[in-house]
């Protein structure tokens, strides 16, 4: 109960599809400040040596695509910029998709073979069970690779990975919830010593502040992160201009959704006090 | 015996999984070669993974038994658990199907895999199924007759792969699941509004950083706040959200540790539903 203001919930339903709505289609997009995170996490990619091996894990479906699609198209594309060669793993079952869609559309900008400069591995069942398998082993977690269905040797890039994560120069994961960063970072950084650095959704960010920047050396915290990151990676990279436009565009719905609910919560307290008040006179 | 051996396995595989994760990991380069805990470990790992696999097709039956019991029952709500069943086994099929093309019979091919688009450098096209891409060439089933050629890379202008599979994976399944986590916006601030009070100093301090980490968190909270959001939001996440968050793991990991350890010496036998 809202006290005595009580509000039928179809008008808060309203007012925020207009404010969704209404923002998305004519609202005036704007520059964010990077945080530190974000600038952390653009800053490892663009470190890496050319020809660096990143293992590239999409941890995530469709119900959070919105927050995590425009952060992996945005690291494949600074990878692929930076001539760093990738493995694409899933342990997600939903994922694969995405992170196929993703590699067909892109890498062919870049103009990168596969089997020489990505290997797509698919998806893994077995939730952090596979994710300590592909840490001791990703020979013996893929034996074959997904798209061509060839042995793991056949690949010039994969035969550069040996057990232990050897050759493994950095974990990027774009990670939604169980199992993602949190099961990656026992797995394979504690364990074996990869750097790591990670995109999440909003929910799951705060749960990323105990391994930061010691073990996670960086993240991007949800549309806010993929914003900011676009922000760095697209001045390099043209095809990123229209998704960074989309995600400041994005961000600006965020922005009065969250001025809309702390009004709520303002309108709600004072109505809950003035019927106490009431109450106890 | 129907406990002991069950009890026995779990001990062995718990105490050979711990000894392998403190035994030092391959290192090449520092002369440390895999030991036998590692193969142990690491055979161990692919039994649990095809566990989990397996475990997909009993959830499969249960789903089926469950919603398939429903209907017989004319429950009201059959026809959903119809549509659930019936899509279901759609895309399993489908899927299965797109996996397997190079194995299919013609009229299995023809009617459940889209046949693909092969645009040649000459101009022309090619209607039919590529198996795969050899160092040759495509390897093609195509005609009346499905027979196998192989066109060589060199006369390929361009190829179009169309799928059923994630046809139906991209224009339903995504933006179905897109859609439900969308709707949270609605509920979420109709739910601020009605259960986000200050009733205790607990719920009101709750309340106080909640909004102000909303604030901080967007570039507007801090352009109205003179920065002052964003630094108290930046404070609250990296000392007392990380604090708590560490209290929380380490507890947790405290407590996990202490399951492994009964389960490992068959103090606890709740997973033998004792």
């Amino acid at each position: 109960m809202a006290g005595t203001l009580d509000i039928d919930r179809r008008w808060i339903y309203l007012a925020m599809a207009l404010l969704v709505v209404g923002l998305y289609a004519f609202g005036m997009s704007r520059p964010l400040a990077p945080a530190p995170e974000s600038q952390r996490y653009f800053d490892t990619i663009e470190k890496l040596p050319e020809g660096s091996i990143v293992l590239f894990s999409a941890d995530f479906d469709p119900a959070s695509a919105a927050e995590l699609k425009p952060m992996f198209h945005a690291s494949l594309h600074h990878m692929f910029r930076r001539n760093l060669r990738v493995v694409s793993v899933c342990t997600w079952p939903a994922a694969p998709p995405f992170a196929r869609a993703a590699f067909r559309e892109i890498a062919p900008q870049y103009g990168k073979v596969y089997g020489r400069d990505w290997v797509e591995l698919g998806f893994l069942a077995g939730d952090d069970v596979a994710l300590g398998q592909i840490g001791q082993s990703l020979r013996s977690a893929y034996p074959q690779d997904k798209v061509n269905k060839a042995p793991y040797d056949d690949f010039p890039l994969l035969r550069d990975v040996g057990d232990s994560c050897r050759g493994i120069a950095l974990l990027v994961t774009i990670s939604a919830g169980f199992p993602g960063i949190l099961e990656w970072i026992p797995q394979l950084t504690s364990r074996y010593g990869v750097p790591v650095v990670a995109g999440t959704t909003a929910v799951q960010t705060p749960s990323l502040y105990p391994y930061y920047p010691e073990q996670l050396l960086g993240f991007l915290g949800a549309i806010t992160g993929a914003t900011e990151y676009l922000q760095l990676v697209a001045p390099g990279t043209p095809a990123m201009a229209g998704l960074r436009d989309e995600c400041q565009r994005r961000m600006l719905v965020q922005e009065w959704s969250h001025v809309l609910i702390i009004g709520l919560i303002v309108l709600g307290n004072v109505a809950y006090f003035a019927s106490r008040r009431r109450r106890a006179a | 015996m129907k406990r002991e051996i069950p009890i026995l396995l779990t001990v062995i595989c718990g105490l050979l999984v711990t000894v392998a994760f403190f035994a030092p990991a391959p290192d090449d380069a520092r002369g440390i070669h895999p030991t036998v805990w590692q193969a142990i470990n690491s055979e161990l790992l692919a039994w649990a993974t095809v566990l989990v696999a397996v475990a997909f097709l009993l959830g499969i039956a249960n789903v089926v038994r469950i919603n398939l019991r429903q209907v017989a029952a004319r429950h009201p709500d059959r026809w959903y658990k119809v549509v659930l069943l019936v899509s279901m086994f759609a895309f399993l099929v489908i899927g299965l199907a797109e996996m397997h093309e190079s194995d299919l019979p013609a009229p299995l091919l023809r009617m459940l895999v889209p046949a693909d688009r092969i645009t040649l450098q000459s101009g022309g096209e090619i209607e039919g199924w590529i198996m795969e891409s050899t160092p040759v060439g495509l390897r093609v089933r195509e005609g009346e007759a499905l027979e196998e050629r192989v066109i060589p890379h060199a006369e390929v202008a361009s190829i179009v792969e169309p799928s059923l599979k994630l046809w139906i994976y991209f224009k339903i399944f995504a933006p179905l699941q897109a859609t439900m986590f969308a709707l949270l916006a609605f509920y979420v601030a109709s739910a601020t509004f009605r259960a986000f009070r200050a009733r205790s100093l607990e719920a009101t301090l709750l309340l106080v950083a909640g909004a102000v980490v909303m604030l901080g968190q967007v570039s507007l909270g801090n352009e109205w706040t003179g920065g002052v959001a964003g630094e108290v939001k930046d404070f609250l996440m990296n000392n007392f959200v990380k604090a708590a968050e560490r209290a929380i793991v380490i507890g947790a990991s405290f407590g996990v540790l202490a399951t492994g350890l009964r389960i490992v010496l068959g103090l606890e036998r709740s997973y033998l539903s004792e």
